[in-house]
């Protein structure tokens, strides 16, 4: 554990949030794991300080006294290259998956720990870091994942996919970690017909999770995000929650 | 308006002065005409011709001209027997002419006043409409009955051109003036007079329309404008000095009006509708505003304090200290629970205004349970969960966010009435086209006095008062959503000590045939 704040060398993380206790502890909670980092009240400010210092990672409120976080998320992504948490409240999960599908990388709900924050910052700075290029061979728990190789084992048992559960899993897994929405997935796996029912996502997610996940009616490493869509879990994630020691 | 009203009457009663100038003028017209034919071919009778004057008159100007151009035609028809241009012969067959131009006279006038009677009728309801529509269309442009009645003020203004007040008492409120009387009338004396009136109305029976004198110069018409689903309102509309027989006049066409207003009013039902768009509106504004507020104000600071927290969780000097770290991970834990609570609080609120919209969505009701084991997982502690979905069942068609939330107060609830190590059993299976989902803990049970009350709002139970925490709003919520999604719940308990099984059915999504893709 970090606990000298390294003043040049980790990422900076820009901050945005109206409200300075938020802001507080966030900075406490970032700079005592070695990250740097700049704040912002307002959406003006915001979009300043991410032109003149070019954060890694920027932590986005969505309401701010200036702007919606929408219109924020619309101008950074026009060049920003950086990761895009939004911290978002209970209750809006169309706001949430409309920003997703805008570009926002992930999001968490207010109120938040500070390990749960970091482990979605970790998630989305390493995309930032490799941009298109996933990691070689995903380890979770049990379960591996070789992209190249398209190979998938469980224990180290081979597990044999249909080519579209193997596509499910290769989308998940080149965006590790992050939340990937309905409509995203749908794009993905049936890019000619995106709008078709997502009924065809949630069969093809079930007999999915029926070969890798050791237990099918409690998925670890498969996650449903409620009304927004699934995510591959990292270890970080997958030890952040209670799951019995099998599954880790 | 008033120069209308007079050529209509004009009209209604038949002609004035000019009307008997015209018949001379179609006398002289018909006689011309009569000479210049006898003076080229000679004829055995004129009469004919002055058929003409008493034809036209009759339909133009009525009766009486038609009368006198019957009785001027005979005496002119003498003129053109032999001798000719002399009207001192008598002969019989100008009797015959006499009475057939008096009965053409007769009947023609009779008829054209009754056309004319008819035209004046059709003309007038015509106008009546007209004014109708412009105030329902005024009124409907109103955005508060106030601005009703204001418009309906300046409508009897302008229809009776004379002074008008209006005086409305809502919600059993004291009276008050919308519309004031001008300078120098009498307003206590009218307010006064105005209450006495409302009350009488208000009986069955009462006067719906009065004449009140204050002092010898001033009278005044009240008229009620009160209505059922309305507030009370009186418009009082000044008559000036003691002129009763023109009041008179006056309180009929005051009649009129308010009885095809009450019509037209009643039918657009607009009172009402505009009553209740209104409170929607307030109560809409309020209830956005209260939880626009309460989130915001009371939910940041719990924030920062649940955030700060966990900041000092990670920091080296609480974490090598135990004393110092459980009471960091206390303040957050006690934080997160104080954050449900007003969330809690939020959800009633957000069902007793009538908030709660469902968005329905088909999914697998495993999604649904893992995500609410996720939420209390923490809470839940090292608590054993045993999970029974059984495989393939059909997906249901629910609101999967207020579901969870459901499940979460249920869980929440076993396991705060649930010894630490019994476990928690979730199952599911299909029932009479309906998936029954049971969450069963090893509690205490419920009697039946208590199966009935556990759903009440800040009902605790009193057997276990000693085991602390809780709003009591947890099983409410979780009923309320519940049936929000068209589902129900019922708590199912073998008497004290045995336990308790929430079982919970939720709609099955509508069965649909998906072709298979490449997955075996």
């Amino acid at each position: 554990m970090m606990t000298e704040p390294r003043q040049q060398a980790g990422p900076l993380v820009l901050v945005v949030d109206d409200e300075p206790q938020i802001r507080r502890f966030l900075k406490a909670g970032f700079e005592m794991q070695g990250f740097r980092i700049a704040e912002a009240e307002t959406a003006k400010q915001a979009l300043e300080l991410a032109v003149m210092r070019r954060p890694d990672l920027v932590m986005l409120d969505l309401g701010l006294p200036d702007a919606d976080g929408a219109s924020v998320l619309e101008a950074l992504r026009g060049w920003f290259q950086g990761a895009v948490i939004v911290l978002s409240v209970r209750s809006s999960e169309e706001e949430k998956v409309a920003l997703l599908e805008k570009g926002a990388d992930d999001y968490v709900v207010k109120p938040f720990g500070m390990a749960e924050l970091l482990a979605r910052a970790r998630v989305v700075l390493r995309r930032v870091a490799q941009p298109g290029a996933a990691e070689p061979v995903l380890r979770v728990g049990r379960l591996t994942v070789d992209l190249a190789r398209r190979l998938v084992g469980l224990d180290g048992v081979p597990i044999v996919l249909s080519p579209k559960q193997f596509a499910l899993l290769r989308v998940l897994g080149a965006h590790h970690g992050k939340v990937l929405t309905h409509r995203q997935l749908m794009k993905e796996l049936w890019p000619q017909d995106p709008d078709e029912d997502v009924q065809y996502l949630r069969i093809l997610m079930k007999k999915l999770r029926d070969k890798i996940e050791p237990d099918p009616a409690r998925p670890a490493y498969l996650v449903t995000e409620l009304a927004i869509g699934y995510r591959l879990r990292t270890q970080e994630q997958l030890d952040a929650v209670g799951y019995a020691p099998a599954m880790r | 308006m008033a120069g209308e009203q007079k050529h209509l009457l004009r009209l209604a009663l038949g002609t004035g002065d000019a009307g008997y100038a015209g018949t001379l003028v179609l006398i002289l017209c018909a006689t011309a005409l009569a000479g210049l034919i006898v003076w080229f071919a000679p004829l055995e009778s004129v009469s004919a011709i002055y058929m003409l004057p008493v034809l036209v008159a009759a339909i133009r100007y009525g009766t009486g001209p038609a009368i006198a151009a019957a009785l001027l035609g005979a005496v002119m028809t003498s003129l053109f027997y032999p001798p000719l241009f002399s009207v001192l012969v008598f002969r019989p067959a100008q009797l015959i002419d006499l009475v057939t131009s008096l009965v053409v006279a007769l009947t023609l006038g009779w008829l054209a006043g009754h056309l004319r009677t008819e035209m004046v009728k059709v003309r007038e309801e015509e106008r009546r409409t007209r004014q109708l529509y412009r105030l329902s269309s005024e009124i409907a442009g109103a955005v508060d009955v106030a601005a009703i009645y204001d418009i309906v003020a300046a409508h009897m203004a302008d229809l009776f051109g004379r002074e008008v007040a209006l005086f409305v008492a809502a919600d059993g409120r004291s009276w008050r003036t919308i519309r004031a009387p001008a300078a120098g009338a009498p307003v206590e004396a009218l307010g006064r007079a105005v209450e006495s009136f409302s009350t009488r109305t208000g009986d069955a029976g009462g006067p719906e329309v009065e004449v009140l004198a204050l002092g010898s110069q001033a009278h005044w018409l009240l008229c009620n404008l009160s209505g059922p689903d309305r507030p009370k309102a009186v418009l009082a509309v000044s008559l000036g000095g003691a002129d009763v027989g023109a009041a008179d006049a006056v309180v009929a066409q005051a009649r009129s009006i308010l009885a095809e207003g009450e019509k037209s009013l009643e039918r657009l039902g607009l009172t009402r509708a505009l009553e209740e768009r209104q409170l929607r509106q307030r109560s809409d504004a309020l209830r956005d505003i209260l939880i626009e507020a309460v989130s915001h104000e009371l939910r940041t600071p719990v924030a920062s304090i649940l955030g700060s927290a966990s900041v000092l969780l990670t920091a080296e000097p609480v974490a090598s200290e135990p004393r110092l770290h459980d009471l960091s991970a206390a303040i957050g834990s006690e934080a997160a629970r104080l954050d449900r609570r007003i969330q809690n609080l939020l959800d009633v609120t957000r069902i007793r205004a009538g908030a709660l919209q469902p968005r329905f969505d088909e999914l697998d009701l495993a999604d649904i349970v893992n995500a609410a084991l996720d939420s209390v997982a923490e809470r839940l502690g090292g608590r054993k969960v045993v999970l029974a979905l059984g495989r393939d069942l059909p997906f249901v068609r629910v609101d999967p966010v207020l579901v969870e939330q459901a499940l979460v107060n249920i869980l929440e609830n076993a396991a705060k009435f649930a010894p630490d190590a019994a476990p928690i059993a979730i199952s599911a299976r299909l029932r009479d086209g309906k998936l029954a989902v049971e969450v069963r803990d090893e509690g205490p049970g419920l009697d039946r006095h208590e199966a009935e009350r556990i759903f009440e709002r800040f009902h605790r139970g009193e057997r276990h008062a000693d085991i602390a925490g809780g709003s009591g709003l947890g099983l409410t919520i979780a009923k309320t959503f519940v049936e929000a999604n068209g589902g129900s719940i019922e708590p199912l308990s073998e008497g004290p000590g045995t336990g308790t099984t929430m079982r919970i059915w939720l709609p099955l999504a509508p069965e649909r045939r998906l072709e298979e893709g490449d997955d075996d």
